[in-house]
């Protein structure tokens, strides 16, 4: 459970790779972050941002929705309600998550 | 103070680039805001983000264009109303939750001339929105971060009365009493492990039976892991507003008399329940999840939702959680010019959101970058990110 648990909550890249992109401007923060991910970007989703290059933040269409995460302004983080719940009503999920408590018990995992 | 503003189009990170532009007096140039939009511009809630900028410097200077896509800004020193208490009426029709005006308020306050004294009323809604966290998180989780900085005395979010979206009529004050010339530099690189879990339930309006719930819901979720989860349960009564509250234009034709608009009629407003629940760490690291409930959603949904966006952000780790990982890296780099502060976040909390703002920091503070690296021993796969202090600091202590 514990690998899989770590599995799940690193990116595939190293962090090196993304001081790499950060504060290249020639390439966009979403597309900075999907080439740090690597091939966690499916191949549609990366067709897409090729599109957007370069007017930076997204087709001018649908300026109204504001769904992106730093177009909004917003401080609260944004959340996918059914993933959530998928992923925290798995026992798995639960007890990888219990390492993160006091209530740990330390030296079974080592 | 000729210096040629820095350029940003539309309104992406607005309250950031304005406080970095504030605390720096880098005078700003924003255009394309909206401009593709059919309500096209500032928002009502920006515009009165703008007000409320002016109203705490002195000296600042605001250009908009007709149609309020384009503004320049020129930044005047932040003096705070020179001690005196400010009243800020925020419009009936702001859909921003209070914490959006707030969270500039505590990033700016530590470096005014003098204390703060700001008083927030109008459409002020306390709850948590979408895009905002609630005044419960903010004060529990989000100004303690402030403690790091060893800026910690005389601050204080008073809320006097208390309002949920979609139009609010709430009441809040903030104090800030702790004025610094640096902040320290931060060391911040044991995240440690959760050991209590405390919360505000909060119910405006509805029956308190609805606190009840959401507790007993959360609790059922959090208490496997720890027992000491303790939810205080706040009960509000909503506040009577004229009939045409919140709608467009009714605030200007009513002209601030209250009393016997819309002949007399009255409503309920701010009528909700949400909760606001913050897991504390040995290390004294929080990390915070907050929701209001959502139209007919039952109160046990709205205390599980909660919870889990709180495992979700323990399960991120760090140091600081994600809604106060910007204002934290902020300060970071105000404090003194050469130190290296170093803090340990998720790596989970660098998202495209994220770099953007690293890159306007740069822009801003004009090359401030921040180094990440692996944590070492790390099995969390947790980033250290170190930042070298620009020694901005206090510019109207200086020449006291």
């Amino acid at each position: 459970a514990r690998e899989q648990w770590l599995q799940s909550r690193t990116g595939s890249g190293r962090i090196q790779d993304l001081t790499r992109y950060l504060y290249d401007d020639s390439i966009s923060p979403a597309e900075a972050i999907s080439k740090w991910k690597g091939n966690t970007v499916t191949k549609d989703e990366e067709d897409e941002e090729d599109e957007d290059d370069d007017d930076f933040f997204k087709k001018a269409d649908n300026q109204d929705e504001e769904d992106n995460i730093f177009i909004a302004d917003r401080t609260l983080p944004r959340y996918d309600l059914e993933k959530l719940e998928q992923k925290w009503s798995e026992d798995d999920a639960l007890e990888a998550l219990r390492r993160k408590f006091i209530t740990a018990n330390l030296l079974d995992e080592k | 103070m000729t210096a040629t503003p820095i350029k940003f189009s539309t309104h992406a990170n607005l309250r950031h680039r304005l406080v970095l532009a504030t605390l720096t007096g880098t005078p700003l140039h924003i255009t394309q805001i909206r401009s593709n939009s059919l309500t096209p511009g500032l928002t009502s809630s920006e515009f009165s983000l703008l007000r409320l900028l002016d109203s705490v410097t002195n000296g600042s200077f605001f250009e908009i264009s007709v149609t309020g896509t384009t503004f320049l800004y020129r930044p005047g020193l932040i003096t705070g109303n020179n001690g005196k208490p400010i009243r800020h009426t925020l419009p009936e029709t702001c859909n921003r939750g209070v914490t959006y005006y707030l969270e500039v308020l505590a990033l700016l306050a530590p470096f005014s001339k003098s204390s703060f004294s700001v008083t927030l009323d109008g459409g002020v809604i306390t709850a948590a929105t979408d895009e905002d966290m609630g005044v419960d998180t903010f004060r529990t989780a989000f100004l303690p971060l402030f403690g790091k900085f060893e800026i910690m005395r005389g601050i204080e979010l008073r809320i006097l009365k208390r309002s949920a979206g979609p139009h609010g009529a709430g009441e809040v004050q903030f104090v800030h009493g702790h004025q610094v010339r640096l902040p320290k530099t931060l060391h911040l690189q044991t995240p440690g492990r959760v050991k209590k879990i405390r919360g505000v339930a909060y119910a405006v309006g509805v029956s308190a039976g609805n606190n009840a719930r959401m507790i007993e819901a959360a609790r059922g979720v959090l208490n496997r892991f720890i027992p000491d989860v303790y939810v205080f349960s706040d009960v509000a009564k909503p506040q009577i507003v004229p009939l045409d509250y919140g709608k467009e234009g009714a605030a200007e034709r009513a002209g601030g008399v209250m009393k016997g608009r819309a002949g007399g009629k009255t409503k309920k407003v701010g009528v909700g329940f949400g909760m606001s629940l913050v897991a504390e760490t040995g290390t004294g690291c929080v990390y915070a999840a907050d929701a209001t409930a959502r139209p007919a959603e039952p109160a046990e949904d709205v205390g599980k939702r909660v919870a889990w966006m709180l495992l979700e952000e323990i399960a991120m780790g760090g140091c600081v959680g994600r809604t106060g990982a910007m204002a934290v890296l902020s300060m970071m780099t105000m404090s003194t010019e050469g130190d290296v502060g170093r803090v340990v976040m998720g790596r989970d909390i660098i998202d495209e959101g994220f770099v953007s703002r690293l890159r306007d920091m740069k822009m801003i503070f004009g090359g401030a970058e921040v180094g990440m690296r692996e944590a070492t021993g790390g099995k969390d796969g947790d980033v250290v990110i170190s930042v070298v202090g620009k020694g901005v600091g206090n510019v109207g202590r200086k020449l006291a």
